[in-house]
């Protein structure tokens, strides 16, 4: 082996380890680092996506083993499903009409519609106690920061870092992140934070007295702009009344299956402040006759 | 005089074989007794390769860690930095002791790199399982010894004139 009598340089350690400090204070408390973790995942995201392979591989190598029985099988269920949903959705058409003539008599401004895209999961966060996942859309494909994310259950967080063709979702579990709620059953308004738990958010500051029970569900409010209203986000599944505490811990069970995550939606909520990518579907209005 | 180095080509693509190998992603149960291949391989080439594998050169390895693993930007990077530190003072003794003293010593490093973390994630406020946490020095001092062999063989040095 090379046996060189390099000095390490104090200076340059301690210049070193400082501004790694710094970086982390800067990075825990405001955004400004966006583009420098942007210009590292173009670094991290291809490594990300071949250290994706295997699964990819074992999972492509199970679906030949399907027979073709079984796919015909899960094939009648889809048909079957897509019937059902096709069904509720021209209830939704006229409840979504009946709801625009209401606001229009209230004189309240009508939110636009939504428009959303398929993406699949590259990757799951393997630490611990960040709960982030990425995703396959990046700028290229329109997608932004702040950026809503859902799944068939329900939402599952919003995209807080992009490169051209990837980006990091941050889940509703994680520690850092928080949104706005409303209860279904009677509208209360709260906001639902994660804690780095798995299966697990929480709503801190809630009355003693607020009427809240067990099985109650919670949707997005809509408030502050980012994430559109009405989607669903938990299910509050454990009350905790302190008599000492001033107010209520709720818990909820998030409604997106966060751990077997594979294709999400990304919404396009306010189409006047990002472009929407081309292959993006509108949620609502005519339903496509395709047999 | 003559020096033996690994051309840096080398060096980047055994970073980016150990940064694939940390990402790929495991049972949930044997997360915690997968090392952190980058941080074995940049100890590795410090200590063959000081004047190429330094200091800074770990710093930036630690910012590319960090944004791969969705981590704090500079969490990595002032781990990296600081085992860097001691791996530095142990250099002569590394290179000059056996196997089971050499690992002796890998095992104090990556025991350093394990209370960074654990005090990082405690200053931030994030629970963190410290028994999990404590495989990681064990399980590195008992890879040490074929890792290392494993690298030389991958990576033979060549003469520069």
């Amino acid at each position: 082996m090379d046996r060189q009598h390099t000095r390490i340089s104090p200076s340059w350690a301690f210049f070193l380890v400082s501004l790694a400090v710094i970086l982390m204070l800067v990075d825990r408390n405001s955004h400004y680092l966006g583009y420098l973790r942007s210009a590292l995942m173009v670094v991290a995201a291809p490594v990300q996506r071949a250290a994706a392979l295997p699964s990819r591989l074992g999972q492509w190598g199970m679906s030949w083993l399907q027979t073709e029985s079984s796919l015909r099988q899960k094939y009648q269920r889809v048909v079957l499903e897509n019937n059902r949903l096709r069904a509720r959705l021209q209830r939704f058409n006229a409840l979504e009409k009946e709801n625009i003539r209401l606001s229009r008599l209230l004189g309240v401004s009508r939110k636009l519609d939504e428009k959303v895209q398929l993406a699949e999961l590259i990757k799951v966060s393997l630490e611990p106690y960040t709960h982030q996942v990425l995703i396959n859309r990046g700028v290229l494909d329109g997608a932004y920061i702040g950026q809503s994310v859902v799944s068939k259950n329900g939402v599952i967080g919003q995209i807080t870092t992009t490169t051209l063709k990837t980006s990091a979702v941050t889940l509703l579990t994680d520690p850092n992140h928080a949104i706005p709620v409303q209860v279904l059953r009677t509208g209360l308004r709260t906001i639902v934070y994660g804690e780095g738990v798995d299966d697990q958010v929480k709503i801190p500051y809630l009355p003693r007295q607020a009427d809240i029970r067990i099985g109650d569900t919670l949707v997005t409010s809509g408030l502050g702009g980012r994430f559109p209203g009405g989607y669903p986000v938990a299910r509050v599944n454990r009350i905790v009344k302190d008599p000492n505490a001033p107010f209520l811990l709720v818990y909820a069970r998030p409604s997106a299956n966060l751990d077997y995550l594979r294709e999400v939606l990304l919404v396009w909520h306010d189409q006047a402040s990002s472009p929407v990518a081309k292959d993006a579907l509108p949620l609502s209005n005519k339903v496509q006759n395709a047999n | 005089m003559q020096t033996k180095v690994v051309p840096w080509h080398l060096v980047l693509v055994s970073l980016v074989a150990a940064l694939w190998l940390t990402s790929v992603p495991l049972l949930k149960s044997l997360q915690s007794f997968w090392p952190d291949w980058v941080l074995l391989v940049l100890i590795y080439w410090n200590l063959t390769m000081p004047s190429r594998v330094g200091l800074g050169f770990a710093w930036l390895t630690g910012l590319v860690v960090d944004a791969t693993q969705f981590a704090l930007l500079g969490e990595h990077a002032l781990e990296y930095v600081l085992v860097m530190l001691l791996a530095g003072y142990f250099r002569n003794r590394m290179v000059a002791s056996s196997g089971l003293h050499q690992a002796l010593l890998i095992f104090v490093m990556l025991l350093v790199s394990v209370i960074i973390e654990a005090v990082t994630a405690t200053v931030l406020g994030r629970n963190l399982v410290f028994l999990n946490l404590l495989a990681v020095p064990f399980v590195g001092a008992l890879l040490w010894p074929v890792f290392q062999y494993l690298m030389r063989r991958l990576f033979q040095f060549r003469q520069v004139a």
